[in-house]
């Protein structure tokens, strides 16, 4: 079985938290995370094997490694991946429109090494890994199904959209778990110096903030 | 030029002219405008919940916009007007520039789309649509949309009765997208039929 590399890019917050568990939970002991600072080794080992190099300036041999990116120009396929293969992810919670800094931050620091893309949409981390497990399963690119921009009710007069593709699985999308929950706390709010009532007079244009 | 053209043209012009507008009488409450044309120059109407800060004091301001509005944007001798909105509850751009100010002031999304709503509602509105999109709580950015009532979505009446308006809100994270729509209480979709009753006095003199 292949490994699958993630390069740490960002701080730990709640939502990466989650991300890494789900995509820890697909990859069992094959995960690893690099460019891992002092303070957060002990955190991420909880998931899988933990190195505080990048993937950048790694002395493996190059071959070995496949980069996800979503411009690269050919797209990855069950024959690109041998049993010590080794894929690398960028840890990156993605803009709504990608910046492409998968690109600024990997590919374009690493020479002669294999590019491949898992498709049109962009993926969260755990999508990313997930779709990558199933077509090191033996599944095609076209075979993967998805959801994109998937909407969840939040109470009955609100909702959110993500703004990116989830992978479905057997026709039901793999929605990080924890996601809707993390989602629902933080639209709760505590006090605040403005009241409610002060908004209410606010918006019918009785007065200013 | 083909007449085609000439519409687009006027139509990027309107469009220019109103995103000016919107930027310069942000505190005006500004909430749409017209542009006619007439024979002897062109009409504008610009619709404001305070019609003193468009004019300004002694006129000052309303000259100025008649002078940018002939130079930057080539109107022909244009005349401003100003109308006040008389039910601002209802006027989809007066009420997103009020959610991106209260968003700016740093309340909460929620409470603040929340107050938006129930304000809209308890004016009589059949219907809002709201959706705030960007980095509301940080890291990946998402969108929510909040709603009440009934809104049309698709067709004439999605086009002609729904009044619609965008704002942004600069906050230290970025910008936030604000969308509001509003389907007003007199809006009449055409399947609403009102049957009246045939007057008695026919049948007598039919007799």
């Amino acid at each position: 079985m292949p490994y699958l590399l993630i390069e740490h890019l960002e701080e730990i917050s709640e939502w990466l938290w989650l991300e890494y568990s789900h995509a820890a939970q697909w990859w069992k002991d094959k995960l690893i995370f690099t460019n891992v600072r002092e303070d957060e080794r002990e955190k991420l080992a909880k998931l899988g094997s933990v190195l505080s190099e990048t993937v950048t300036k790694f002395p493996f041999e190059c071959s070995k490694l496949i980069v996800l990116d979503l411009q690269a120009e050919e797209e990855l396929k069950p024959e690109d991946i041998e049993d010590d293969t080794i894929i690398v992810v960028g840890g990156i919670l993605g803009d709504a429109i990608p910046k492409g800094r998968t690109k600024e931050f990997i590919t374009s620091k690493m020479k002669g090494v294999k590019v491949r893309h898992i498709g049109k949409p962009q993926y969260s981390i755990d999508g990313a890994s997930i779709v990558t497990k199933l077509i090191a399963d033996g599944k095609r690119i076209e075979e993967i199904e998805y959801v994109e921009n998937p909407t969840i009710r939040l109470d009955n007069l609100s909702e959110i959209t993500l703004h990116y593709a989830v992978p479905k699985l057997n026709g039901k999308p793999l929605i990080t778990p924890g996601l809707i929950e993390l989602q629902k706390k933080e639209l709760g709010f505590g006090e605040e110096e403005i009241n409610d009532k002060e908004v209410l007079e606010f918006f019918e244009g009785k007065r200013e903030l | 030029m083909a007449i085609e053209r000439y519409f687009i043209k006027e139509g990027i012009k309107e469009m220019l002219i109103d995103e000016y507008l919107e930027k310069e009488l942000r505190r005006a409450g500004y909430g749409g405008l017209d542009i006619k044309k007439t024979p002897l120059g062109t009409k504008v109407v610009i619709f404001a919940e305070r019609p003193g800060f468009v004019i300004g004091r002694g006129g000052r301001k309303i000259r100025e916009l008649t002078r940018i509005l002939e130079r930057r944007f080539n109107l022909e001798n244009p005349q401003i007007e100003v109308e006040e909105i008389k039910n601002s509850y209802f006027n989809a751009k007066v009420q997103a520039t009020r959610l991106a100010q209260a968003l700016e002031r740093g309340v909460h999304f929620r409470r603040a789309a929340y107050a938006a709503i129930r304000a809209i509602m308890n004016n009589g509105a059949r219907g809002v649509e709201i959706r705030i999109s960007g980095k509301l709580t940080g890291e990946r950015a998402k969108s929510v949309r909040f709603y009440q009532g009934y809104i049309a979505k698709v067709g004439n009446p999605a086009e002609t009765l729904v009044s619609r308006g965008y704002a942004q809100a600069l906050l230290k994270l970025g910008v936030l997208g604000v969308k509001v729509s509003i389907m007003p209480p007199d809006a009449r979709l055409p399947d609403e039929i009102e049957i009246v009753e045939k007057p008695i006095e026919e049948e007598v003199s039919g007799q």
